[in-house]
Order: structure tokens, then C-alpha cells, then sequence
């Protein structure tokens, strides 16, 4: 719950970096993320490394 | 239809990849909880403790969201509707054309300029792999050439 709240409180004071037509920097905001499930599980991807494809990424939490 | 059900629909498409990345992970299901049972048709992942993702594309706040960027690194649709997903993903297939990297449904000099600039700040673009060979080089400049000459 407390980590609930803190992505409230923080996605109110900060909204999103991009709207929807921009083109993403990705010098700027291209940030790891780690695979944690499946037979690649441990790799660390980047949204650059798709650069050329069409990328539908949910944003999803636990709870 | 659940994003599992929109990556299983792309599945047999290599032009696009399907993301499901957590925040708040173990709050209270753990990546490997979140995924079991699923096909794992798309690629799960954890962008740390913070909200990087969250904070790049959820514009009004939005979570359970479905964001779309396209080949050419623009932010194309956020929002909660599959069937609007796969609308705007079936169009932009539609129009998906090896060379246009510009997206402007025209091959012409400005999208050698585009190749040009891939090959010499060293990075990959699909679209402007003109023979798929999975390196974009100078003999792909030759074949956009050779299509705008063609034309």
C-alpha cells in the first residue's frame, strides 16, 4: 500500500514525459529493464534494441 | 482480450514485440506468479523500484494501459481498449514498407538520408534492413537507390 500511494503521489506531481505523436529520445529515456520470467530470465533489455519493430508494451503492476 | 491474447495474435510476426512490464513487483505477485500459466508470447519484465516506463508513457495516470510505439520510436497510442490496439497495430502494418523510414508512405532521397545517418551513428533499424541480413549497411543504401530509381 505504501508504494501504492507513492506512485500516486509521484505520478500527480510528475506527469508523463511523452504524449502520444511524440518521438521518444531514447539518449534520454531508455531505461533497462529485466526479464523476469521465462528462459531468458535474468537478460536486461533496453526499448532501443527494438528500434525498427512496433512495440506494444503493457504498463502492468501486481496488484 | 488480454495483452497475453494480443501478443499470441502477433505471435507469428517478427515486426512486432510485446512487452508486459511490472511495477510493484511481489505486491502482491512475483513476475513468475504474474506469468505462470501464460504462453509467454511476450516478454515480461521489471524495471526496478522506481516507474520508468510508468513515468515515460502513462500519460493521465493510466496503469493496466497498453502503450504503442511505433518503428520509428514514436508514441502512438496509450489506452485500455484491445480492439483498438489492434486496429491501429493491423493499419500500421498495412502501411509497414521496408525503406519508408519516415513513415511518410513515400521512398525517396530523404530516407537514404535516414540510413545513412543508421550507418554512420552505428545502431539497427529493421525498416531500413533493406535485405533483412540484420545489418544496415551500405548495400542497403545501394538497394533503396535501386527501388527510387526503379520508380
Amino acid at each position: 500500500m505504501k508504494y501504492l500511494l507513492s506512485a500516486i503521489i509521484l505520478s500527480i506531481s510528475f506527469p508523463s514525459y511523452y504524449t502520444i505523436g511524440d518521438t521518444l529520445n531514447y539518449e534520454i529515456h531508455n531505461p533497462p529493464m529485466e526479464i523476469c520470467a521465462g528462459d531468458d530470465s535474468g537478460d536486461t533489455i533496453f526499448l532501443s534494441d527494438y528500434i525498427g519493430k512496433i512495440i506494444i508494451i503493457g504498463i502492468t503492476a501486481s496488484w | 482480450m488480454n495483452l497475453e491474447d494480443i501478443s499470441a495474435y502477433y505471435s507469428n510476426d517478427d515486426r512486432i514485440v510485446v512487452i508486459e512490464n511490472l511495477d510493484d513487483i511481489g505486491q502482491p505477485y512475483s513476475c513468475e506468479q504474474w506469468s505462470d500459466g501464460l504462453e509467454n508470447h511476450q516478454i515480461f519484465t521489471d524495471d526496478g523500484l522506481d516507474y520508468p516506463i510508468y513515468d515515460m508513457l502513462s500519460i493521465e495516470n493510466y496503469y493496466a494501459g497498453r502503450a504503442i510505439i511505433d518503428y520509428n520510436k514514436v508514441f502512438r497510442y496509450l489506452g485500455i481498449e484491445n480492439s483498438e490496439v489492434i486496429s491501429l497495430v493491423d493499419s500500421m502494418l498495412l502501411d509497414w514498407s521496408l525503406g519508408d523510414l519516415n513513415g511518410d508512405q513515400i521512398i525517396n532521397i530523404l530516407d537514404i538520408i535516414e540510413v545513412i545517418n543508421i550507418i554512420l551513428n552505428p545502431s539497427y533499424n529493421n525498416v531500413a534492413d533493406m535485405n533483412q541480413d540484420g545489418i544496415v549497411n551500405i548495400q542497403d543504401v545501394i538497394i533503396l537507390i535501386g527501388i527510387i530509381l526503379e520508380e
